[in-house]
Formats: structure tokens, C-alpha cells, sequence
């Protein structure tokens, strides 16, 4: 990821005058404005308002740095049932969703005519707006009119009270998630599949391999880091889950906050209660632990790879 | 016997990716389908599948009463105005991260490239406090300017610009041509497929941005599409046909552009996704 | 206009590319930059268009210091080896480039650029783009381009390598005749010594940045100023026996005989005996004698390879009736041949 070539940027003998630092300068300037105000002043600035005790936001009054925000944060009963959720809803979505992707990306790469059809309809999600689409999920759970519960009446089940069981809501949103999840896996698999050196397949079939052992022994273990690669940035997605949830349930977190996630704690602190302090700090300890996590895997996939 | 082994894999496969797709696809289907339908045909059970009278009557009442074709046209104003300002500031930052020469320059952008993934979340809060006290709050304005520039855009942009040989630069120098005209005249004509791919990407995103739209706007009238389905859902009552043809509002240009740019969009996931 | 260069110099940190280059190219030539890799000739092109600045020294163009002057003020031309040509224009497009950029508009500038088009026969392929043409057209599309501003200088940077061996013929004689029609001061850039000395009006060689020699063909060949230069030049390549002087002649290794010349040299001294293949004569004088070793046809002319010594030489004769195992006398004609220090190359006869 870091720059291979080494260019040598200015040659020794070229004047640097003020005539030649303005003209990048100026070509950067649109750039660096935009990113200074908008991404590199707010990302320092987080971490100082998570310091801020009692930071009240438009007077920009604060009784002093400390760590009470964190002590509130971590104690907070909301939040550990928050991260609760969002870790529960991160481990069923996405292994699940790699899972399936992988035998669709598998059953996708080989050629057939229908192949603009498939990526259409397997890939749509990736461009359509998640409260739109969300919208259209909640008309499926519902408890009287939705498809879903008919589906379950065709064959004999009970309708769910789908958008209004604790219980069931989690899964509501799981299936929901992995439908959304499903196509931006699909695609990062596919190129990886396609990336595969095609002798190691032909050596393989040649040697007699039937496509099953093909599969489990030579095209899942080259495909391991690009499998790797997605789950980390799926677990990353995963755990900023707050889309999907806000259209699903109109805005609350679930029937008896049974779907209270991180991000919807981050926001009630900001938005609802005015907290800053609390929700930036809520935002950091929620990027730590991505973070955190992110290294474990990598770490773990680097073990993992020494076969 | 290989012939027929291999002609049943092919069929099962086929066959479970038919499945696949149209469950994947069923929720879009249904959608449209739904918000052609009356009251009381979509509240029928056995549910149908095609409407037995198909009626514009949802999308009528969407556009005039929850004001649609506003929200729509601010969609429309918000994304073409945020997305040619960020191929915009992109296109100079690549080209000077690329071509121009400057001391530190490889230093910045390696610090830059560490930054691109900073979620988004965390910037929130702030960039809420920057717009209340620039007083832009509840503005078509607040909607544009925290989103002019992308690290990621400008890494990918740049790049490529890399790749185009230096002695193509060197020939426009001394045929007599500005940094400004070989970058206009010369390199955007040759990233042009990969600069299609950035602004597509980049309207997608603005298109359906939805988050920052209910932080900051407050008024009906400035509300973009996202939000406005949002709003329709308290405002305009639990009538599910109306809800759709407004989710379909939202959607439907969103997969016109699919349609049209599939290629492009694909490419610039998979890229979008080995940035990691 | 003529071109001056005064101690021209580049240095990349401690290595030094070009040291210390004085020249001066006259009006309307073609003037050669020879030599082996890393001699640095491509390194004076680049500071000659502007591309590369100078470490030290100066460059004129007919009086005028240009040294400092940025590559898109200089008002020169330049062919790259790879052509450069922009890839998403049409070769119409890529050779009014230069009209473009000066503002002129589109249908003067097709009018200016059609005298060039014609001069270098490109019509034909006017609306292609660049990845649709062969090398040989690519590089007459990038030719034009260059001419087209008409340049001050014209600068070719090894335009031929990436050609086949009947189009480098073929092409380099293409490029003579329109330096000549055209009349602008061309500077060339080359490794193969035939191209250069087929075309040019003048050569300049070089070794590890330091000019060699800079004169014409003939004065390369019949006068050369080292033993690098009498190697480089000249095809086939100079004959060099080494050799020892006895205080009256040259005794070549694994020879007793001496070959005596009329010159002064400290007895004992290294030496390379060096004598061009057309200058030598056999069986009509003797100075020494030689076994033939070989002998190969190059169509009028034989061609005979000759153990002389330790080493061998090759000599040109009319003489069919040398055949391989003969000993044959050698003499030697007045011009092409030489005596040159072993160790520093410098020209002693």
C-alpha cells in the first residue's frame, strides 16, 4: 500500500524560488482547505472534546480535561448493552454473509450468458439508498401484510411479529444485513477469485481433482487473504451499523431497545442529549476496539497464512 | 461420463444463483410493484403479486403532498454541485501529488493515505459544531461543503496519473504547454474512464447520504430525498403504497445509473475494497 | 542557429554524467552525440530542451544564454525514443498540439500543419490514433510534431532503437533528408556508430561524460584523438595488438620481429599497435608476416582473418587467391594506422 517507487521528487540542481512552491500549492489549496476544516481539525478536535468535562457545545465552556466521559462511557449500562448488540449483530452478519458470497462469487466466475442479469441483481444494493431500501424491508416483516410472514403461512409456520419481538427484530435486522453486506463481498471475492494464477486450477484438474476437493484445496486456501481482507472491512462496516437499523425501525433502536447499537448511543448522547463529551468519547472507544480487533485479525490471518 | 458431470454442476449452479438473484432482487421488485398498487390491494391477503389495477395515484400524492419533486431537486442540486466540486478539488490534488514537484511531497501524501481511513462518525460531531457556528445550519450549503474532497478519490486519481509516462509530460513542456493545459488537454482525456468511475461512485454516495441530512436539516423544504422518505414515514401515515412509491423515487434513478454504468461502478468497488 | 555549450556539467549526488562538455554545433547540421551507455549524450540532450538543468556551465542559442530558460520557452523540438504521442488524439490532433498550445486556431492550424504532414509523408494516417500505427509511423508522426513549431533545434533522442534493422536504414535516411529540407540544427543521440557516421555532419563522442573528439566522420576515423575513439568508430572495428617498443620498433606479444616506425617513445613502453582493416596490404609490402586464419566473403571485398602474434587481426584484400592456412606479408598504407599508449589511449603515431 505504501509507495513502491521511490521518485526523487525535486532534482538537485532545480531553483526552488517562491514562483515554484506556489503553483502546487495552489493546485492543492481547494484540497487541503476541504480536508483541513472538514477531516483533519475534526479528527484531532474528537479527541480532544472526548477529554472536555462538561463540554457544553455552542459556548464551548468545559469545567476541565479529564476522563470523566470515558469512566461514563465504559460504565454506562446503555453502552455495554449497545456493544453488546453491535458484537452479536457483527458475529452472525459477518461470517454469514462471507459464506455465502463466496459460493456465489465461486458460481458467478464461471462464464454464462447471463452474467450482466446476475451481476445486475446481485450487486444492486451496493448503489441504492439503505432508509429507501430499509423501507422496503420493513413492508416485508410486517406482521399482517408482509410476504415474508405469508411465505411462513404457505408452509405451515406461525407469522412472526417480526418488527415488534425483541428476539425476532435481531434477526430481522441479521437477514437484513447480510442481504446488504452480500454484494460489495461478492465483488471484492470475485476479483480475488479471478486474480488466482488459472495453471494452479489446471494443474489441479489435470492431476485429476474432482471441483469439490479443487474448491476446498486449492481455490480457498489462495483466496484466504482475499477472504481475510473482506471480513476485516466487513467487521469494520458491521460495527458502524446504524443505516440499516434507523430505516427498519423508524428511528428508535428495536422494540424495547432490543437493537441498540454503539453508533445509536453515540447518537442519542450527541443529538438527543447534547453530549458531546460523552458521544465523541463514545466514538473513540468504539474506533479502539475496531481498531483492536482489526490487528487481532490481521495477526491472526498472518499465523493462519503459514501453511 | 466427464460431459455429464460437468453439464449438472453447470445446472445447479445456474439454478442456485437464479435463486440467489431473485431473492436478492425480490425487495426492488416488490417495492415498485407495491407502490403501483391501490390501499386495498396491497393490504389483501394472499397478497398479489402484480397489481389488478396499476395506479400512479402513490406517486401523485408522494410529489404533491409530502413535496417529492423538491425533495428530488435538492437531491439533484446537492449531488451534481458536491460531486463536479470534488472531481474538482481532486483532480488538482492528484495532479499535484503526482506530477508537480515540492519538498515533502511524498511525506504529506503517505500521511494522508494513513488518514483515509478515518470513519466518518468520528468527524461528525465536530463538523456538526462547524456548520452551527458558521450559521449554516438547515442549508443546501451544509449539505455540499463538508463533502468537496476525498483522500480516497485523490489516492486512486493520483495513481493513475502516475502511470502515464513522464515523457508524455515532458513533450507538451516543450512543445510550450502550462502544467495547467497538459493537465486539462492531456491527462483527464486519459483518466477519463477512471475518473467516470471516481464521480459515479462519489454520486452514489451523495445521492444516498442520509445521516448528515437529518444532523442538519431542520426545514421541509431543504430536505433531500433520503430524509424525506424518512419524514413521509411519520408524516404521511403508515400507508405502505405510498411508502414505496416514495422509497422508489429515491431508488429508481440510483438504478438507471446502475444500469447504464455497471462496469464502471464494479471496477471502482472492487478498487474501493482492496484500498484496505 | 548555431548552438554553444561552455563546461557544461551534471552532477546526480557524487556522480558526475556529463563533465566539464565544450562544443559548438553550427547552423542547420546534424551533429551526432555518440557513445556507449551512461556516456552521458542523453544527459546533454535533456538540458539542451530544458528538460534537465545544468549543474554548471552555460548554454547559447546563437547569442543568447539560455541556461536558465524553461523548457516551454526554448523553442526547441523533441523526439522522443518512445515517441511520446498522445494516445487519445488522433495523429492530426498530435502534430497541430504545438499550434494549440500557441492559441492558433483550428482551421489555421491545420493549414500550417499540412506543409509538414507532406514534407514527411503522413497523410494517410490522419484520423488514426497513435496505437493503431507501426513504429516507423509513429516516429514520422512524432517528427512532425517537432517540426511543426519550427524549432530553433531539433533534438532526436535515439530515434531508431526501437526499430527493426531494414526500417533503421530506412528511417535514418528519411531523417537526413528532412533536416536538410528543413534546415533546422539537429542534435542526434546514438550508440551505434554506423547511424551516426552515416547521417551526420558532425560527431561528438563520448566516454563517462568527457567529450572524446568532435569532428566530422573522417576526422573520427582517420584522426582519432584516442584508442577509445579509433575503437568506436569504424566498422569492423579497428585491429589492436598490444605490444611493447624496443627503443627502434613495435614487438608485438608472442612476436620477436619489430615493426619499426619513425617516432619517439621511452623504451619500453606499452603500446597498442592499431591499423583499420582497409589499411593494411598484403602480399605487396612486407613489414611482418601473418597466418591466415580465415576468410570470409562480404560481397566484393574478402575479408581475412589473420593470427598476428598473441592476438589476430582483419584485413580487407582483392586477392582471391589467399586461402586459410597461408602465410601472407603485410604492409601497411600511410593512412589508418596508429600507435596508442596502453595504458592512457593517448595517441602517440
Amino acid at each position: 500500500m505504501i509507495l513502491k517507487k521511490k521518485r526523487t521528487n525535486f532534482d538537485v540542481d532545480e531553483k526552488i524560488t517562491f514562483k515554484t512552491l506556489l503553483k502546487p500549492f495552489l493546485y492543492l489549496l481547494p484540497f487541503i482547505i476541504s480536508i483541513s476544516i472538514f477531516t483533519i481539525y475534526p479528527f484531532f478536535n474528537a479527541f480532544l472534546i472526548s477529554f472536555k468535562e462538561n463540554y457544553k457545545a455552542l459556548s464551548g465552556i468545559f469545567s476541565g480535561f479529564g476522563l470523566a466521559n470515558y469512566e461514563y462511557v465504559l460504565t454506562n449500562e446503555t453502552f455495554l448493552l449497545a456493544l453488546k448488540n453491535t458484537v452479536t449483530y457483527v458475529l452472525w452478519v459477518v461470517p454469514i454473509s462471507t459464506a455465502l458470497s463466496l459460493l456465489v462469487a465461486v458460481m458467478l466466475n464461471r462464464k454464462s450468458k447471463l452474467q450482466a442479469f446476475f451481476q445486475t441483481a446481485y450487486f444492486l444494493p451496493l448503489v441504492t439508498s439503505a432508509i429507501a431500501v430499509g423501507l422496503v424491508w420493513r413492508w416485508l416483516f410486517n406482521f399482517d401484510y408482509g410476504v415474508i410472514n405469508f411465505v411462513l403461512s404457505q408452509v405451515g409456520a406461525d407469522a412472526i411479529n417480526w418488527l415488534n419481538n425483541p428476539t425476532y427484530a435481531k434477526v430481522a435486522l441479521i437477514v437484513y444485513g447480510i442481504w446488504s453486506m452480500m454484494p460489495f463481498t461478492i465483488i471484492l471475492l470475485l476479483a480475488g477469485l479471478q486474480n488466482i494464477n488459472e495453471q494452479y486450477l489446471i494443474a489441479a484438474k489435470v492431476d485429476g481433482s474432482k471441483p469439490t476437493q479443487i474448491f476446498a484445496y486449492i481455490t480457498v486456501p489462495l483466496l484466504a487473504p482475499t477472504i481475510g481482507l473482506t471480513m476485516i472491512v466487513n467487521m469494520i462496516t458491521g460495527f458502524k451499523v446504524f443505516n440499516e437499523l434507523f430505516a427498519l425501525f423508524n428511528g428508535t433502536p428495536g422494540p424495547a431497545y432490543s437493537l441498540y447499537t454503539v453508533i445509536y448511543f453515540m447518537y442519542e448522547q450527541f443529538y438527543v442529549k447534547y453530549r458531546l463529551g460523552t458521544a465523541a468519547a463514545s466514538a473513540i472507544v468504539l474506533f479502539f476496539i475496531v481498531m483492536i480487533l482489526t490487528l487481532l485479525q490481521l495477526y491472526m490471518q498472518r499465523k493462519w497464512k503459514n501453511y | 461420463m466427464k460431459k455429464k458431470k460437468l453439464k449438472f454442476i453447470d445446472l445447479l449452479s445456474l439454478t442456485l444463483l437464479m435463486c440467489g438473484a431473485c431473492i436478492m432482487i425480490f425487495p426492488f421488485v416488490w417495492m415498485i410493484l407495491s407502490s403501483l398498487k391501490t390501499q386495498v390491494e396491497v393490504s389483501t391477503i394472499p397478497p398479489t403479486f402484480f397489481p389488478t389495477k396499476a395506479t400512479l395515484d402513490n406517486y401523485i400524492f408522494a410529489l404533491k403532498t409530502a413535496p417529492f419533486a423538491r425533495y428530488f431537486l435538492n437531491s439533484l442540486i446537492v449531488t451534481v454541485v458536491c460531486v463536479t466540486l470534488t472531481m474538482f478539488t481532486t483532480i488538482l490534488a492528484a495532479f499535484a501529488f503526482s506530477r508537480l514537484k515540492f519538498p515533502g511531497r511524498d511525506i504529506i501524501f503517505a500521511a494522508l493515505i494513513a488518514m483515509m481511513m478515518i470513519p466518518f462518525e468520528m468527524l461528525i460531531i465536530t463538523n456538526y459544531t462547524t456548520i452551527a457556528k458558521l450559521g449554516l445550519m438547515d442549508t443546501l450549503v451544509a449539505l455540499v461543503i463538508p463533502f468537496t474532497a476525498s483522500i480516497f478519490y485523490t489516492y486512486i486519481l493520483r495513481n493513475f496519473f502516475l502511470s502515464i509516462p513522464d515523457s508524455l509530460y515532458y513533450s507538451a513542456k516543450v512543445d510550450g504547454s502550462s502544467d495547467w493545459k497538459y493537465l486539462w488537454w492531456v491527462m483527464v482525456p486519459i483518466a477519463k474512464p477512471t475518473i467516470i468511475t471516481i464521480a459515479l461512485l462519489n454520486t452514489i454516495a451523495a445521492w444516498n447520504s442520509f445521516l448528515w441530512t437529518v444532523l442538519v436539516i431542520n426545514s421541509t423544504n431543504n430536505r433531500t430525498l433520503p430524509f424525506g422518505v424518512f419524514a413521509f414515514i411519520a408524516e404521511g401515515g403508515v400507508r405502505y403504497e405510498r411508502l414505496m412509491a416514495a422509497a422508489t423515487i429515491v431508488v429508481l434513478p440510483m438504478i438507471i445509473l446502475f444500469l447504464f454504468a455497471r462496469k464502471y461502478i464494479v471496477s471502482g468497488v472492487s478498487r474501493g475494497g482492496i484500498k484496505g | 542557429m548555431k548552438v554553444i555549450i561552455k563546461d557544461l556539467t551534471k552532477k546526480f549526488g557524487d556522480f558526475t554524467a556529463v563533465d566539464h562538455v565544450n562544443a559548438e554545433f553550427a547552423d542547420g547540421k546534424l551533429i551526432s552525440l555518440l557513445g556507449p551507455s551512461g556516456c552521458g549524450k542523453t544527459t546533454i540532450l535533456n538540458m539542451l530542451s530544458g528538460i534537465l538543468p545544468s549543474s554548471n556551465g552555460k548554454i547559447y542559442f546563437d547569442n543568447e544564454d539560455v541556461t536558465d530558460l524553461p523548457a516551454d520557452k526554448r523553442g526547441v523540438g523533441l523526439v522522443f525514443q518512445n515517441y511520446a504521442l498522445y494516445p487519445h488524439m488522433t495523429v492530426l490532433e498530435n502534430v497541430c498540439f504545438p499550434l494549440r498550445i500557441k492559441g492558433v486556431p483550428k482551421k489555421e492550424r491545420i493549414e500550417r500543419a499540412m506543409k509538414f504532414i507532406n514534407m514527411v509523408h503522413i497523410e494517410e494516417y490522419l484520423d488514426r490514433k497513435p496505437a493503431e500505427l507501426s513504429g516507423g509511423q509513429q516516429q514520422r508522426v512524432a517528427i512532425t510534431r517537432a517540426l511543426i513549431k519550427k524549432p530553433r533545434l531539433l533534438l532526436l533522442d535515439e530515434p531508431l532503437s526501437n526499430l527493426d534493422a531494414k526500417l533503421r536504414v530506412e528511417m535514418r535516411e528519411e531523417i537526413r533528408r528532412l533536416q536538410k529540407e528543413s534546415g533546422v540544427t539537429t542534435v542526434f543521440v546514438t550508440h551505434d556508430q554506423e547511424e551516426a557516421s552515416s547521417i551526420s555532419d558532425s560527431i561528438m563522442l563520448l566516454k563517462r561524460g568527457v567529450k572524446q573528439q568532435f569532428g566530422t566522420v573522417d576526422e573520427l576515423c582517420d584522426n582519432p584523438i584516442n584508442l577509445f575513439t579509433a575503437d568506436f568508430l569504424g566498422s569492423p572495428t579497428i585491429n589492436q595488438i598490444h605490444g611493447v617498443w624496443d627503443g627502434k620498433g613495435f614487438v608485438a606479444d608472442g612476436q620477436t620481429a619489430n615493426i619499426p616506425f619513425n617516432v619517439n617513445i621511452n623504451k619500453g613502453t606499452r603500446l597498442v599497435y592499431a591499423s583499420r582493416a582497409e589499411a593494411l596490404k598484403l602480399n605487396q609490402d612486407k613489414k611482418f608476416d601473418a597466418e591466415v586464419l580465415e576468410r570470409y566473403k562480404t560481397g566484393k571485398d574478402t575479408l581475412v582473418l589473420l593470427k598476428f602474434g598473441a592476438g589476430s587481426l582483419r584485413a580487407y584484400t582483392e586477392d582471391r587467391t589467399i586461402q586459410v592456412g597461408n602465410t601472407v606479408s603485410i604492409g601497411m598504407k600511410d593512412m589508418g594506422v596508429f600507435l596508442f599508449e596502453e595504458e592512457s589511449g593517448s595517441r602517440l603515431l
